[in-house]
């Protein structure tokens, strides 16, 4: 069984946000809306010895999705794959779901569709075809590591494994996207 | 359809390696707020066509989706040293193409300058009236009443054309482009050793150290970043010295937080502790520079030429190639032979050698690079001390302990850096960023990391510095001028102007003014008068951006008449921006040739609408490129489509207008020239050799060969690939020197404006490094680098400290854009909306600023309006503003499109001093801080959703509106 997954490598992150455009291109993301934000955690710490890192944030893709749980038209769907998507056909726009979010990451766009929601979709219409999705193809930093979870040999499973990781807060959502930091103290996305 | 598409056959060609692996789906609508009606998915006019980004110095390896003649996705090539990687940047590019502001057809200005209103005309007539006005101003004031200009990174071919025209019409001021951030190097390396290694050329990928000098891993050429990290994971140590906890300062293991504008200290304290150490490269020093060689030192009389000594300085009837040193190997007088041009009777085999008295040949002669307690040597009864015995002089005071006062810096921290260089080296390599160039002494440290490079030991090594770029063909773009000026194709014009130089210079005054230099001895500031080297800009004196502005709104030396302006916006990038808008006023006649309706353009007379870069041919190769491939690969730029309207490429438009300016431009077309650069020389090996650019066009990308793999690991020096010259005698090459048009305060027997008269000396070219430079002795600098405080800090105006407490440093680069590029994509605005200000969070608390307030920033000069960052990663006395900043969503009427309310560089003055040889000013200063009651400027956009004015316009738009009445800027507010 295959269980898709992204792993963000922050010490090879550079806070560039060719994720977040490319991403506007690739998914033909709205004006006010983004699927992956980056953030800038820090400098923290007694000039000068301070410690910073970049944090990109976008859908989580859980493993107990709270935004499956409380969709009440069924358009919020987690696949066997473990990638969470909205059929827009089904949304009704009603945002429990942002509400749900424990992260943000989820927008209502009027614009579209009449009216639904918005998210990463891991690029599901690429890696469906045996692509990357489109941030992990072109990031600057190489920072960005999607594959299957299951496979030991996997380079998501490798990067994990090497790495020391960290999770976005769980509140029982069980977040899979993994983030590897070994060069700074992580502070989450305080 | 407003779009004329041509197929060209080069376009099938270059789609059918790449189509299959590409995703073809349409994305038409992620470019344009309305997708335009039967574009998605259904067309089977679909190419992937490869080609190179130039939305920075990067010059990334990108394939662009053409549906139907129209871009509509970006996508990275991994074949590349891009590796497949891109920044925002690039994925904006179709936002730029089809941006509302964008100029399609050339424009005659109607109404008052800087009202915005425009008339559509033809090319024939823009061409015409530009011909008889500049003709006109060239017959009755002059041709040195004409400036010229262009903007950086646009290309090095474009630059070379737009140059030419206008060198060869005896056009000499320029508001210049590099020598703010780049020339000072470029220069410096030219003249001490004949090529370029410190913002290139550095082999982070075999290096065991990697010392970054204020430079952002994402400014330009990201995949930079990939090398460091990778060269980190390897265990290699990477040193930031930034005042700034920048991207790269979080990734490096050590940082060191200097003081803005005091490098010249901690690198004296590299060179001192390089010294002292047994790694130091003596033997580089000994046998590669000009270290050995006795200096005619000026003795308090007046004696002495104060140049390096030759054998003609000594003695009546001596030969002014031959330069003496002692060789300890067999005690004796020994002397160098620079004469490689044979015309001093100890050219050819003895050309390059050490020589007895005799001009027997010393094969196994040891130069002494130290006099007996480096107090000097007697010779014929006169003392000589070497140039190393100055050096060592020099440096010695510049401790550790002293770098850590003039740096502010933890001694401690200074040393482990050091320390890690040294022990790292011959496997250190360095970088740079533009940061330390923006100094009036920028030439003076680029010396100084000249000689911490070489006595390292880092020349040329594996993991140091691979000294310049091998173009993969052996010609690089200057060949462009240098070919026909090699044939005696120079117009009289342009000839005229470089004989009359001293009169027709914009920099003609300039120098002569009061700096702060450190005496070595005491490390005690003292004043000094600067001197001038008559400010050169790529080997020609022709001005530089606060002189030109005398020049163009004061009439200082001369009043400037004319002006042609190619992609460039001085009033933002420039310091003294509102006396450069009062200078735009006043000329005569103002040709601005861009992509887009920009400040300094509402003032010029016509404007001619230039292609984007993807809409035309470029040979291109990566400006930031570092270690093998990237120094070595050329690879194309060719159009996504046909400029759109009547637009043209910036090279065409300088080919057609020297037709009616009747200059000869040697080149029939920009074709030409590229067929002359791919094809390369003879010598070349025939699989790096295209037959020409349509063959190039074809291959992609060219990679050349590492001079180290051709001759057995040897560095480039040794091989006699340095020379220049192609006598391919070991050594460097500093033919450079002496042979400009235009340095005339460097020829022998002129008088400078102060008085003094240059005495005679020879012009050598003797294939050492120089580590004492005669060269820049002569340009004005001194032969060794001196500390100079800059003219604005807390140290030289302790006047100004109590109403401007602050540090003030400007232009720390933004990932979202290209100096003044990208404010109009909604894309880039989107990531980073607004102007940014960093202050410390502690100074902020005092002042009562909370993050996002909008901010004066106020310097004795003038204000600017910037919001509030609240950040650790500058120090608490410390603020920095962003620079380039205008808001094209304002009217023109509306202070030129906003070029004035968050500009950082009308805060300084542009009164001097300049760095005497490069002319680079001081942009860093004094400020204080405080709440604008006004919040953020009028009229600009304050969300995204405001920035939809700026989204790409339709097929049908851009048909519909053929711009006879200009270009239609439409401000939110009206939206």
């Amino acid at each position: 069984m295959i269980r898709h997954t992204m792993a963000i490598d922050l010490d090879s992150c550079i806070g560039c946000h060719s994720c977040a455009v490319v991403c506007k291109q690739e998914n033909n993301v709205g004006l006010g809306t983004f699927y992956s934000k980056v953030l800038t955690i820090g400098p923290n710490g007694t000039y000068p010895d301070l410690e910073m890192y970049y944090l990109p944030v976008a859908c989580q893709h859980c493993e107990n999705p709270q935004c499956v749980s409380v969709c009440p038209t069924g358009a919020s769907y987690k696949r066997d794959d473990g990638v969470v998507l909205v059929d827009h056909s089904k949304c009704v726009g009603c945002q429990y779901c942002v509400m749900a979010c424990p992260y943000g990451v989820r927008t209502y766009d009027e614009a579209k569709d009449k009216g639904v929601i918005e998210k990463c979709t891991l690029c599901a219409h690429l890696i469906d075809d045996g692509k990357d999705p489109a941030c992990v193809r072109h990031c600057p930093g190489q920072a960005r590591i999607f594959g299957d979870a299951d496979d030991p040999e996997s380079k998501v499973s490798k990067m994990i494994a090497a790495k020391t990781t960290h999770k976005l807060t769980d509140v029982g959502n069980k977040p899979s996207v993994t983030f590897g930091l070994d060069k700074c103290e992580w502070k989450g996305g305080e | 359809m407003a779009l004329q598409l041509s197929r060209r056959d080069f376009i099938k060609a270059s789609a059918v390696a790449s189509a299959s692996a590409m995703v073809l789906g349409s994305a038409d609508a992620a470019f344009a707020e309305v997708p335009a009606e039967g574009d998605a998915g259904a067309s089977d006019d679909v190419k992937v066509i490869p080609s190179a980004c130039r939305q920075c110095y990067g010059r990334c390896a990108l394939f662009g989706t053409v549906e139907d003649g129209r871009l509509t996705k970006i996508e990275g090539n991994p074949d590349l040293f891009s590796e497949g990687t891109l920044c925002g940047r690039a994925f904006a590019i179709p936002q730029e193409l089809y941006n509302p502001t964008r100029i399609r057809y050339p424009q005659r200005r109607v109404g008052e300058k800087g009202s915005g209103q425009w008339r559509r005309i033809s090319w024939d007539d823009a061409y015409a009236e530009a011909a008889e006005q500049f003709k006109r101003i060239g017959n009755e004031y002059g041709w040195h009443t004409i400036a010229h200009q262009y903007g950086t990174g646009r290309d090095m071919l474009q630059f070379q054309a737009i140059n030419k025209l206008w060198l060869e019409l005896g056009s000499t001021a320029t508001f210049g482009v590099g020598n703010l951030c780049w020339v000072g190097s470029y220069f410096t390396s030219q003249r001490l050793y004949g090529d370029e290694t410190q913002y290139t050329g550095w082999d982070g990928n075999n290096a065991d150290c990697i010392l970054i000098w204020c430079r952002q891993e994402r400014s330009r050429g990201y995949y930079d970043w990939l090398t460091v990290k990778r060269a980190q994971e390897r265990g290699a140590q990477v040193i930031c010295v930034d005042p700034r906890f920048t991207c790269t300062a979080s990734k490096a293991d050590q940082w060191l937080p200097i003081r803005p504008g005091s490098d010249m200290a901690l690198v004296l304290a590299f060179i001192n502790e390089i010294i002292k150490s047994d790694k130091c490269d003596t033997d580089f020093a000994r046998y590669w520079t000009n270290a050995p060689f006795f200096i005619d030192e000026k003795d308090a009389d007046g004696n002495g030429t104060g140049y390096q000594l030759r054998q003609s300085l000594m003695q009546e009837g001596g030969n002014e190639e031959l330069y003496p040193a002692w060789d300890e190997a067999h005690d004796q007088l020994i002397f160098w032979s620079g004469d490689w041009q044979g015309k001093q009777g100890v050219g050819g085999p003895r050309a390059f050698q050490w020589l007895d008295v005799d001009g027997n040949i010393v094969e196994d002669a040891v130069p002494a690079l130290s006099t007996p307690d480096g107090k000097g040597r007697e010779i014929n009864g006169k003392t000589y001390r070497t140039a190393w015995d100055l050096l060592v002089e020099h440096v010695s005071p510049w401790t550790i302990q002293r770098a850590a006062e003039f740096c502010e810096l933890d001694e401690e921290r200074i040393a482990k850096a050091i320390q890690t260089y040294i022990d790292a080296s011959p496997h250190a390599c360095f970088t740079r960023g533009q940061k330390v160039e923006f100094s009036i002494n920028t030439s003076g440290i680029s010396q100084a990391f000249t000689i911490m490079m070489a006595l390292a030991g880092n020349f040329d090594t594996k993991g140091g510095q691979n000294i310049g770029r091998e173009p993969a063909t052996g010609y690089d773009s200057f060949m462009f001028d240098v070919v026909p000026n090699k044939e005696g194709r120079m117009g009289a014009l342009r000839k005229q102007t470089a004989m009359n130089i001293k009169k027709l210079s914009v920099c003609q005054n300039t120098g002569y003014q009061p700096i702060l230099q450190a005496d070595d001895a005491t490390g005690e500031l003292r004043e000094v008068t600067q001197n001038s080297g008559g400010q050169v800009i790529y080997g020609q004196q022709g001005g530089f951006g606060a002189v030109t502005t005398k020049a163009m709104a004061k009439g200082d030396p001369f009043q400037i008449h004319g002006y042609w302006q190619q992609t460039s916006e001085p009033i933002l990038s420039i310091e003294g921006g509102k006396e450069i808008i009062e200078g735009f006023k006043d000329l005569d006649f103002f040709v601005n040739v861009d992509i887009f309706m920009t400040p300094s353009g509402e003032l010029a007379d016509i404007i001619l609408p230039a292609a984007h870069p993807n809409e035309v041919d470029r040979v291109e190769w990566a400006h930031s490129g570092h270690g093998y491939p990237t120094s070595h690969t050329y690879l194309i730029r060719q159009p996504f489509h046909e400029p759109l309207g009547e637009a043209k490429d910036d090279m065409d438009i300088c080919f057609e207008f020297a037709k009616y300016m009747d200059v000869d431009m040697y080149w029939k077309d920009k074709y030409e020239f590229f067929d002359y650069m791919v094809k390369g020389p003879e010598t070349l090996p025939p699989q790096l050799s295209c037959a020409s650019f349509e063959d190039f066009r074809n291959r992609v990308s060219v990679t050349g060969v590492q001079m180290t793999d051709v001759r057995g690991g040897q560095p480039k020096y040794k091989t006699g690939f340095m020379r220049k010259t192609s006598d391919f005698r070991p050594g460097f090459n500093t033919m450079y020197r002496g042979n400009k048009m235009g340095s005339v305060y460097r020829f022998p027997g002129t008088t400078t404006p102060d008085g003094k008269v240059i005495p005679a000396h020879p012009q050598s070219d003797n294939g050492k490094m120089e580590l004492w430079s005669e060269d820049l002795l002569l340009y004005g600098n001194g032969p060794l680098p001196m500390y100079i405080e800059p003219p604005i800090t807390k140290i030289s105006r302790e006047d100004l400290i109590e109403e401007y407490p602050f540090t003030l440093i400007t232009g720390g680069r933004s990932h979202a854009f290209f100096h003044t590029e990208y404010r109009n994509s909604p894309w880039m605005r989107e990531v980073h909306m607004f102007p940014t200000m960093d202050i410390n969070p502690e100074t902020a608390e005092k002042l009562g600023i909370q993050q996002d307030d909008w901010c004066w920033i106020e310097t004795y000069v003038d204000r600017i309006r910037q919001r509030a960052n609240l950040t650790n990663a500058i120090k608490p006395d410390t603020i920095h503003v962003e620079h380039d900043w205008w808001f094209p969503e304002r009217a023109a009427t509306d202070d030129l499109h906003g070029a004035l309310d968050a500009n950082c560089n009308i805060l300084f003055e542009n009164n001097g001093p300049y760095d005497p040889a490069v002319g680079t000013d001081n942009f860093g200063g004094l400020c204080k801080v405080y709440v604008a009651k006004e919040g953020a400027p009028d009229n600009i956009c304050m969300t995204s959703e405001d920035l939809r004015v700026f989204l790409p316009l339709t097929r049908e738009q851009l048909a519909e509106d053929e711009q006879a009445e200009g270009v239609t800027v439409t401000t939110w507010k009206e939206a």
